[in-house]
C-alpha cells in the first residue's frame, strides 16, 4: 500500500471526509455529486472541507480561486482531480 | 528661659520588606510572551472596523435589496440618522467582513446586548448575497467568534434568527451551536409567519471543535501578522 504524496488525497479518504462533514451515507458520495444540491453541503460545511484539506492534507491548490468559484457547481470529482486524488 | 530643640529633619527610611514577602517578578516574561492577539485578518476572510464612508453602501444594501427584508430592519426603511443609530445600538463589536484577496465587502458580524453579569451575548451575521455558498464568509464569522472569545470571558453567544436563515448554517447544529430556544411562528415575512429559533454557542465548544475553522484563518497568520490590527500594545 502507497501512501498518498503530500498535496493529495485518495479517493477512499476523500469520500469518507466528504460524507463525514455532510452526515450523509459514504454511498452518496459520488464522483457527479456536487456538493451542494446533491450532498445538500451549506457554506459551513464547505468551509469545513477546505480547512480540512488545507488543513490535514496539505493541498495548497483549493483555495486559490475559493472568492469567485461557484460553489454550487463544483462536484466530488472535480474535487478529486483538484487533490491529486487517486481514482476511484 | 525654656530652652527650644528643633525636631529631627525627617529622613524617609527605606521600606524593609522581608525578603520572602516581597512580590517576585519571576515567570512574568514567561506569560507576557503568551499574549496574543486575536487575527483580524487571515487569508481569505478580513474584518475591519465601520467607517462612516460605509454608511451609504450599507444603508442601500439593507433596505433596498433581497437583504432588506431578510435582515434586522425586515423591509422598512428608517431614515439616515436614525438608520446609523439603529445599526450601532446596543452594539459592543461590529465589523464589515471583506474578502482578504479582493477587499470587497460581503457581510456585517456584531456583537451586541452584552450582559457581563450572566457571561452571555448576543451575535449577529448577514451576507450581502444571500444566494452565494462562497465561504468566505464563514471564515469571516468564525474569526469575529475567535476575537469575541479571546478578548472577553463570556460563555456563551446567543443567535437569533428566523427559520429561513437557517439553512445557510444548518450543517453545524450540536457541532458548533445547539438550538436552545424558537417561538412558535413568531415572525411574519414573505406572506406567513416563521418560527424564530436562538442558537447557542458556548465557547468550550467552540474552542474544541469551531476553532478549526480557523485552520488557515489562525495558524497561519495568527497574532503576529496582525499585531497591530489586533489590538497588541
Amino acid at each position: 500500500m502507497s501512501l498518498p504524496l503530500r498535496g493529495q488525497i485518495q479517493w477512499e479518504d476523500l469520500a469518507v471526509e466528504i460524507a463525514a462533514i455532510g452526515r450523509l451515507p459514504i454511498e452518496r458520495v459520488v464522483p457527479e455529486a456536487t456538493l451542494i444540491d446533491d450532498l445538500g453541503y451549506d457554506s459551513l460545511a464547505v468551509a469545513e472541507l477546505i480547512v480540512l484539506l488545507t488543513e490535514e492534507y496539505e493541498i495548497t491548490t483549493l483555495p486559490g480561486d475559493l472568492e469567485t468559484r461557484d460553489w454550487s457547481k463544483v462536484t466530488v470529482g472535480q474535487l478529486r482531480e483538484e487533490c491529486g486524488g487517486g481514482t476511484a | 528661659m525654656t530652652e527650644t530643640t528643633t525636631p529631627p529633619a525627617f529622613v524617609p527610611q527605606p521600606a524593609r520588606i522581608p525578603a520572602d514577602q516581597l512580590v517576585s517578578d519571576v515567570g512574568i516574561a514567561e506569560r507576557a510572551a503568551e499574549f496574543r492577539a486575536a487575527p483580524l485578518r487571515g487569508p481569505y476572510a478580513t474584518l475591519r472596523v465601520i467607517q462612516p464612508e460605509d454608511y451609504p453602501f450599507l444603508r442601500t444594501l439593507e433596505t433596498s435589496s433581497e437583504v432588506a427584508t431578510r435582515w434586522r430592519l425586515r423591509g422598512t426603511t428608517p431614515g439616515p440618522e436614525q438608520w446609523v443609530q439603529s445599526l450601532w445600538n446596543g452594539v459592543m463589536v461590529q465589523f464589515v467582513v471583506a474578502e482578504t484577496k479582493t477587499d470587497k465587502p460581503i457581510g456585517l458580524v456584531a456583537l451586541y446586548a452584552p450582559n457581563f453579569q450572566e457571561g452571555h451575548a448576543r451575535l449577529g451575521a448577514g451576507r450581502f448575497d444571500l444566494h452565494s455558498r462562497n465561504p468566505v464568509m464563514i471564515f469571516g464569522v468564525a474569526m469575529f467568534l475567535e476575537y469575541v472569545f479571546h478578548g472577553w470571558n463570556l460563555r456563551k453567544l446567543y443567535m437569533d434568527l428566523p427559520e429561513y436563515n437557517y439553512p445557510q448554517f444548518s450543517s453545524g447544529l450540536g457541532r458548533f451551536f445547539d438550538i436552545e430556544g424558537r417561538l412558535r411562528e413568531h415572525t411574519f415575512a414573505s406572506g406567513r409567519y416563521w418560527d424564530e429559533l436562538t442558537l447557542a454557542i458556548y465557547r468550550d465548544r467552540w474552542q474544541s471543535e469551531g476553532a478549526r475553522l480557523l485552520g488557515t484563518e489562525a495558524s497561519k497568520f495568527g497574532a503576529a501578522a496582525d499585531a497591530t490590527a489586533g489590538g497588541a500594545a
